[in-house]
């Protein structure tokens, strides 16, 4: 049974649809059809989305616009150059959506398969191309205006609150995460959750936040903050994998002194109170805890610890302030923003190479098809050429689109016979605009609330592609048989070459996708080694993260937690490695020297596969470096630091160093 | 409202442009709105926004019609 707001939002997106169809007729523009089909096609069920998508959509279709008033008036005595320009600039458009992972990759996308709508049927009369681009941009206009105007003024359902309820949603994980870290309890439910959860949450968020910037709510001017509170999150996830391993291995070596034991329990204490009002007080203990003696291996773990309980107490004290402010209004949150290597970067993660297969795939379909119409001389084989652009486009995000364009595919042939029963029984005895909207009610309703229910949304948005724009609704009765059965033929043969061609190139499982993303990160950490790449730490975490966010969903179960661990620990190696070789040039030549054998040593291990142990000799440079170093402890605290990451990752289970207890003060003493 | 805009010899009729004018100082009175908190204690805000607009669009065609 629909519940009432999706009743109302179906209502809504109803009479926005009707009021564009309206109209369109009402000032005697070429395709109605086209204002009705993109009031629906804007309506999305959150306000942020809706307004986004009509903003995209706009703008894309100016720019496809554009392209194919560009290349169908220059190109059309030579069809086939005609079909090269138009499927390669589609398969550019896709390929530049496909590389920005926001919302706004819809703008590009649409640039490309508009290109098509107006040129391909166009070819017959390109010296109208000027008068149907723009009657497609009046139409799109109107469409957006009215599905706009109907969705945010009545009773609209603002973004705001839900992602706000996301963001409360990381802020329990989150603490138990780091409560489990503080006792190194690195394997319980607690861990286990924070790991899954909290990538997959920051990847997830961001397109919501993207949105965000055209919502309805209060929020809609706290992009600037939410979008802060994401990159704490994102900076923390290192953070506390780090912690929970230092305290895990000091428990190992039961180096676990009284004062880190009390440091410990506070941070904790605090964690759970969830007011900052003594955090002076316990960052002052930890700061006293890292100024400890650093001559020893399990001394250097403990001042490591220090530094990241520091880093963790600053995140989660700004990520506070942050969330206060929103949900409380004021007062504002601290203007001085973290900006220290430890806070990620806004990035993501680009696959060139996928991202150009699809392209590929979708203009070699374009092209198949185009070659077809062109061949059988088939009068209404535009229609093929643009339904395999829209349905190679669309689906092209996922790892395997082919089932999607498949279900597609049985949608359109369903809402065809629908098409058929409207227009052969039903709106042969309309003569009323009021008729029309009584008799497409029922229609319109039912779609409304597919579109409303996240699980059957992209059926409604199938059923509204190929219907609304097949039905083809005039100012007048003027419906041919043939011309239908053709158009819905160029339709199915469309989606079905869409369908052939996916298949035979890009048809991959999530499985593949996530080795290729763990590649991915593995050979930007060698890169972070070799100093040449990503060597700022910020980018580094940021895009890690959202390399593992796209990961996690990919994952088979029991398969998920040991990679996940480990690659975090290999964020974590990046990390050291980008941090050391700023740190390189302030070192002694013997240790710089033993550094450039880690940093090629790292380099190889990554290159190769960092599923298998690292090689003892590069253990045996980390344990040279440290020895070297560990002589002047208050020099070069930092690369110790470092180095001591780098080996708790590398070599977990190997023995502590043995690092001489003659330092510089103590022969001073 | 008679008459029409010469826009580099495009013709505009005047309450677009004096709806494009009304936007743009919206979009200044948004931005302070959303600064001093306003719309804390407004229910509806896109409704709220769309009346602005409305009572600048006939703000500035009142005042423009009397200076033209």
């Amino acid at each position: 049974m629909p519940k009432p707001d999706e009743l109302l939002f179906a209502l809504k997106s109803f009479a926005g649809a009707m009021a564009a169809l309206y109209i369109s007729l009402w000032l005697g523009l070429d395709n109605p059809y086209w204002a009705l089909a993109t009031a629906y096609i804007v309506a999305l069920p959150f306000a942020g989305g809706m307004l986004s998508k009509a903003f995209y959509r706009f703008v894309g279709t100016l720019i496809g616009g554009a392209a194919a008033v560009a290349l169908v008036p220059n190109l059309v005595n030579a069809p086939v150059l005609l079909c090269l320009g138009l499927a390669v600039w589609i398969g550019l458009c896709l390929y530049i959506s496909l590389l920005d992972r926001t919302p706004r990759a819809y703008l590009f996308m649409l640039a490309g398969y508009t290109a098509g709508i107006i040129g391909f049927p166009s070819v017959t009369t390109p010296n109208h191309i000027f008068q149907t681009a723009l009657t497609r941009m009046e139409e799109i206009s109107i469409g957006i205006a009215c599905s706009t105007a109907f969705g945010t003024l009545i009773f609209p359902r603002p973004l705001g609150p839900v992602l706000a309820r996301r963001i409360g949603g990381w802020a329990n994980p989150a603490r138990e995460w780091a409560i489990a870290a503080l006792t190194g309890e690195n394997d319980s439910p607690e861990a286990l959750e924070g790991r899954r959860r909290l990538p997959f949450e920051a990847t997830d968020i961001a397109s919501m936040i993207k949105q965000l910037a055209y919502d309805t709510s209060h929020l809609q001017s706290a992009v600037r903050h939410v979008t802060r509170l994401r990159l704490y999150l994102v900076s923390l996830i290192p953070v506390l994998s780090s912690i929970g391993d230092r305290v895990a291995q000091l428990q190992r070596l039961g180096a676990i002194t009284p004062q880190l034991q009390r440091v410990l329990t506070n941070t904790a204490r605090w964690l759970q109170a969830g007011n900052s009002e003594d955090t002076d007080a316990l960052m002052a203990d930890i700061i006293l805890l890292e100024e400890e003696d650093e001559h020893s291996w399990p001394g250097l773990l403990r001042a490591s610890l220090a530094l990241r309980l520091q880093e963790m107490i600053s995140l989660v004290r700004h990520s506070r302030a942050i969330r206060r402010h929103l949900r409380d209004g004021d007062p504002p949150p601290p203007n001085e923003t973290l900006d220290r290597e430890f806070v990620a970067a806004i990035v993501q993660n680009r696959d060139h190479t996928l991202a150009l297969l699809s392209a590929f795939s979708a203009a070699l379909a374009v092209l198949l098809v185009c070659a077809m119409w062109i061949w059988i001389d088939w009068p209404t084989g535009a229609g093929a050429a643009v339904m395999v652009a829209i349905a190679c486009s669309f689906f092209a995000t996922q790892d395997n689109p082919a089932p999607a364009i498949a279900s597609m595919l049985r949608t359109s042939v369903f809402s065809l016979a629908g098409v058929a029963f409207y227009c052969y029984a039903v709106f042969t005895r309309i003569y009323t605009f009021e008729g029309l909207c009584l008799a497409l009610l029922p229609a319109g309703m039912i779609v409304g609330l597919f579109i409303s229910r996240p699980a059957t949304f992209m059926l409604g948005m199938n059923i509204t592609a190929t219907g609304a724009t097949q039905m083809a609704l005039e100012n007048g009765f003027t419906s041919s048989f043939p011309t239908f059965i053709n158009n819905a033929i160029a339709v199915v043969v469309g989606l079905s070459s869409a369908l052939v061609m996916t298949m035979l190139i890009r048809s991959f499982g999530a499985a593949w996708t996530a080795q290729r993303l763990l590649r991915a990160s593995w050979s930007e950490i060698a890169n972070a080694a070799e100093a040449h790449g990503a060597e700022d730490s910020g980018v580094l975490i940021g895009l890690t993260v959202d390399r593992l966010g796209l990961i996690l969903p990919r994952l088979s179960g029991q398969d998920a937690d040991p990679s996940m661990r480990a690659e975090l620990g290999n964020l974590r190696v990046g990390l050291d490695m980008a941090g050391l070789q700023r740190e390189q040039w302030l070192l002694p030549p013997a240790a710089r020297e033993a550094c450039e054998k880690i940093f090629a040593g790292v380099a190889a291990h990554y290159r190769g596969d960092p599923r298998l142990p690292a090689p003892a000799s590069l253990c045996a440079a980390i344990d040279g470096a440290i020895s070297t170093l560990v002589k002047a402890p208050h020099n070069h605290k930092m690369a110790l630091m470092q180095l001591s990451g780098l080996r708790t990752v590398l070599f977990p289970d190997a023995p502590p160093p043995a690092i001489s207890a003659r330092t510089f003060e103590g022969s001073l003493a | 409202m008679i008459g029409e805009v010469d826009l580099f010899g495009v013709f505009l009729p005047p309450f677009l442009v004096w709806v494009l004018i009304a936007q743009v100082i919206g979009m200044g009175l948004r931005r302070l709105f959303a600064a001093i908190g306003l719309y804390r204690f407004v229910w509806h805000r896109p409704l709220f926004d769309f009346s602005t607009l409305v009572i600048l669009t006939g703000l500035v065609s009142l005042t423009m019609n009397r200076i033209l």
